[in-house]
């Protein structure tokens, strides 16, 4: 993290940077783990599930924890006691799942709200607020049975009535809720009986149940939101495992246990109220405090800063866990040009000959930064999916480039890039095979774009390396008069439909649409079996890895921390942070 | 006097109106589009949301309009509300105020004592050992870096003893380090003061008087030479306030201090423009109405001193 704080300042790990999510691209996720961290917290916002914010962006079902016995699920539950105190940088900007996207406020209200559905430890979709539900043959009604005698916070009673009101307001756009824009396909939501609801869509989509997942839309308790009005996001009340007590603003937000809390999460073995009396979230923006905090107790658990990896793992009175299954995907990105009419040949040069991209593939030695630069915390990944997201099938594997550095040479040569003698750039036609390659500043991202120049270098390119504020670079991808490059880039998002979102933004691989691959991920987002629609992103992937219109490196891993007296605390779907089996051994 | 005053006033408001033009040029220099970086949050904008967001922040108008609206704005106390928070920049500034004020009034006081006591030691004990000591020391407290020390002293009062908490402000006792940290930045300075004007002070015929009536060196310093001495001092003093609003920013954010100056820090992390805009305003203000407070004050603790 401080890595990236030095850029933005640190964010990263938890943070809050805020910032984009709409581009996930950037930053997202991605990023951030690996280290590249510096983004990533604005990209977590995507990913709706970790919560690590940012960084973790794992995806797996529960993490191995470092210590066996961090697993070990409580046997008695004892008087509830104790609090936990997760550490992060940056403070919620509003606790309204419906007013941010922010990573770092989803990080508390996720605790706050219970959404209908939710991913199971195997990335299977399982009911919380929801029983059941019905898929029409159609794919276009869906039509939930609710659970009965769950209350609010507040005491109002969760039925369907609430998950109606829940809906209209994400769809209403007074209340600019930006998650709306992950379910644009909802038509309606009509109450059928008191705990029966049916949602109707305007087109087939299968991504709907897993966006649902999302903790963006928990659903809120109807009456506290006529109540507090445009505060509701400071007086947050929905049917979570813990209740919102108080915020002291910019210094911590205090969570406590729902008493007569039931817990539907199948990898959560409590299944009542939480064990733990309190759950805290500090803000604590350096991250050098950070650790002094995690050494007194102060805070309990935290989101490792990538360099301080090795020394928590070498400390008997800290549990490390490795969220190895991640949302985010780092990669190169070529610049292109909006298609124009039919998909043509839109690369810009040199990239528009797919052996120079090729080289670049093969040029790259990812397996070599992962253990260097990011010391470890990142699983190299050959597809553009994250390993943590459904559909996510390691036999990409065989499709994808490994490095090669003699192929790379090999191709350039065939593609008329030839090495002068007593040179070490390849010249065509009198021009030097010169590239520049963007990135954001955060001191990993910068050691990483670093690296790869020097691996390309080495193959005969004469990479510039430019890094700009993640704010310009944002800015400046995609915009008409850019010069020529090629950008290490970042995407996080927990839904394979990602393979679709990804190619609809305005830069790079956001403009990567020939026929044959839109084909295919458009088709799987109208197909409700997951196996179907696996089998189509899969296709999908090898044909843009055929292209070589992107190069994925690798899916970034975080790392959580939980001192010793913390038992029971698990990493779960998705790099969700799990407190409801932990207990606070005094 | 009144003249000095209106002459002073005019001047403090050039300097906040300079200030205003240079950080509303600034924030709109950095690049990026601000509605992009608020659409960070907001998966894909329509081209009409995106003209509807403009519209409502203004951006829409030419610069030396928004500027114009900015300036007329702030005049009624209205910055704007946070791109983040989407409450108003006024009172997210407000709501962290107290806990900034605790810390520079408590630096402060720490800055004094030590400043202040360490130059008397020093000045007491010219060319002694104990004067090139303290001195060295002050030279040190100019120039450590801030967060260093603050993270030092986090390692060995909070993480080593545990004396002290690490972060926050709930208690007294979360203010003791920040403050330390910030005071002792600040008391080198006013240690090096306060010795060289005690020792012209000392050098004038009214303390060879005093002496000269029997007064214990003691008494002649505190009671005579310090009063006049501490004149050049104070002027100082009023100057390192405006240093400890800046030096707080970091100190706050190395300590979780939930003053303005991690407000201000978050809100560079988000881009939080009109919360960056409205926190340099108001810092800006505070120094120069300080400054006037301290030039002010002067006459008070100096009869000699007058503006007519």
């Amino acid at each position: 993290m401080t890595e990236l704080n030095s850029g933005l300042k640190r964010d990263a790990r938890g943070t809050g940077l805020t910032l984009r999510l709409n581009r996930r691209r950037v930053l997202a996720s991605g990023l951030a783990a690996a280290g590249t961290l510096g983004l990533g917290s604005l990209l977590a916002a995507c990913r709706g599930g970790p919560q690590g914010t940012e960084e973790t962006a794992g995806g797996t079902p529960v993490a191995t924890p470092a210590a066996p016995a961090a697993a070990t699920p409580t046997e008695t539950p004892r008087q509830a006691a104790g609090r936990i105190v997760v550490g992060r940088t940056g403070d919620a900007d509003s606790l309204d799942p419906h007013h941010t996207i922010a990573s770092i406020s989803w990080q508390v209200f996720t605790n706050i709200y219970d959404p209908l559905v939710s991913w199971d430890a195997n990335l299977h979709i399982e009911g919380i607020l929801a029983k059941e539900w019905e898929i029409s043959d159609d794919g276009l009604e869906y039509t939930f049975s609710l659970r009965d005698g769950i209350t609010f916070h507040d005491g109002t009673e969760f039925n369907a009535d609430a998950v109606k009101f829940t809906f209209d307001r994400i769809l209403d756009p007074q209340t600019g809720a930006p998650a709306a824009a992950w379910i644009t396909s909802l038509e309606s939501t009509e109450v059928v009986g008191p705990f029966t609801i049916r949602m109707r869509l305007k087109e087939p989509f299968a991504p709907f149940l897993g966006n649902l997942c999302v903790g963006y839309f928990g659903i809120v308790s109807p009456a506290a939101v006529q109540k507090y009005g445009d505060e509701f996001g400071k007086n947050p009340v929905g049917t979570g495992p813990w209740k919102f007590k108080e915020w002291r603003t910019g210094e911590e937000i205090v969570l406590e246990r729902k008493p007569d809390y039931k817990n539907f999460h199948s990898y959560v073995e409590n299944k009542g109220a939480p064990l733990v009396s309190q759950l805290v979230f500090r803000n604590i923006p350096d991250e050098q405090t950070q650790i002094a905090a995690f050494e007194t107790g102060e805070i309990n658990v935290l989101a490792v800063p990538p360099r301080a990896v090795a020394a928590f793992e070498r400390n008997p009175n800290v549990q490390l866990f490795r969220v190895e299954q991640s949302i985010g995907i780092s990669f190169l990105e070529f610049h292109m040009d909006p298609p124009q009419g039919e998909y043509g040949a839109i690369f810009r040069p040199p990239f528009d000959d797919i052996r120079v991209r090729q080289a670049v593939a093969y040029g790259v030695n990812a397996d070599e930064i992962i253990a260097t630069v990011l010391e470890g915390l990142a699983v190299r990944n050959y597809g553009p999916l994250p390993t943590g997201v459904a559909c996510y099938d390691p036999a990409i594997e065989q499709f994808g480039y490994h490095y090669d550095p003699q192929r790379a040479a090999q191709l350039l040569e065939e593609a008329g890039w030839i090495l002068p003698p007593g040179n070490s750039v390849r010249r065509k036609d009198g021009q030097p095979l010169q590239v520049t390659l963007w990135t954001w500043s955060a001191t990993t991202q910068e050691k990483v774009a670093q690296v790869i120049q020097n691996q390309l270098n080495q193959i005969g390119f004469d990479v510039k390396l430019e890094t700009m504020e993640p704010g310009s670079l944002l800015a400046r991808l995609g915009t008409a008069d850019d010069t020529s490059h090629f950008d290490l880039m970042g995407w996080g998002w927990t839904e394979p439909h990602m393979l679709f979102m990804m190619t609809q933004t305005r830069a790079g691989i956001g403009l990567y649409r020939p026929e044959e691959y839109q084909k295919l991920v458009v088709e799987a987002s109208r197909v409700v079996d997951l196996e179907e629609r696996c089998r189509l992103y899969f296709e999908a992937m090898k044909i843009m890895l055929r292209d070589a219109a992107m190069v994925p490196l690798w899916s970034p891993v975080s790392a959580v921390g939980a001192r010793k007296e913390v038992k029971g605390f698990k990493i779960g779907p998705q790099g969700i942070y799990v407190y409801e089996d932990a207990t606070i051994e005094s | 006097m009144l003249q000095y005053l209106l002459k002073r006033l005019v001047s403090a408001i050039l300097v906040i109106f300079g200030v205003t033009l240079l950080v509303f040029t600034m924030v709109r220099l950095v690049p990026g589009d601000p509605v992009d970086i608020m659409f960070a949050n907001q998966p894909r904008p329509t081209p009409e949301q995106r003209a509807a967001l403009r519209r409502q922040l203004g951006l829409d108008l030419p610069i030396h309009h928004q500027y114009l609206q900015f300036l007329g704005r702030a005049l009624q106390g209205d910055l704007g509300r946070s791109f983040r928070t989407k409450q108003p920049v006024t009172s997210e500034i407000v709501a962290r105020l107290p806990n900034t004020v605790k810390l520079t009034v408590a630096s402060l006081s720490v800055a004094v004592l030590f400043g202040v006591g360490a130059g008397m030691l020093a000045a007491a004990f010219k060319g002694s050992w104990i004067d090139a000591a303290t001195m060295a020391i002050a030279i040190l407290g100019v120039s450590l870096p801030g967060f260093w020390l603050g993270l030092m002293l986090i390692l060995l009062f909070a993480v080593q003893f545990g004396w002290f908490p690490v972060s926050g402000a709930a208690t007294w006792r979360h203010l003791v380090l920040p403050a330390v940290t910030l005071g002792v930045l600040t008391s080198g300075i006013l240690a090096r003061m306060t010795r060289s004007s005690l020792l012209e002070e000392l050098s004038h015929d009214y303390v060879r008087t005093a002496r000269a009536k029997g007064l214990r060196e003691s008494a002649v310093i505190a009671r005579h030479a310090l009063r006049n001495a501490l004149i050049p001092v104070v002027t100082i003093v009023g100057l390192q306030l405006g240093q400890l609003l800046s030096g707080a920013f970091i100190i706050e954010a190395v300590f979780a201090y939930p003053g303005i100056g991690l407000l201000a820090v978050n809100a560079l992390q988000a881009r939080d423009f009109p919360l960056i805009q409205g926190i340099v305003l108001f810092v800006a203000v505070i120094y120069v109405v300080v400054n006037l407070v301290v030039d002010l004050l002067y006459c008070l603790i100096d009869p000699r001193v007058s503006y007519a």
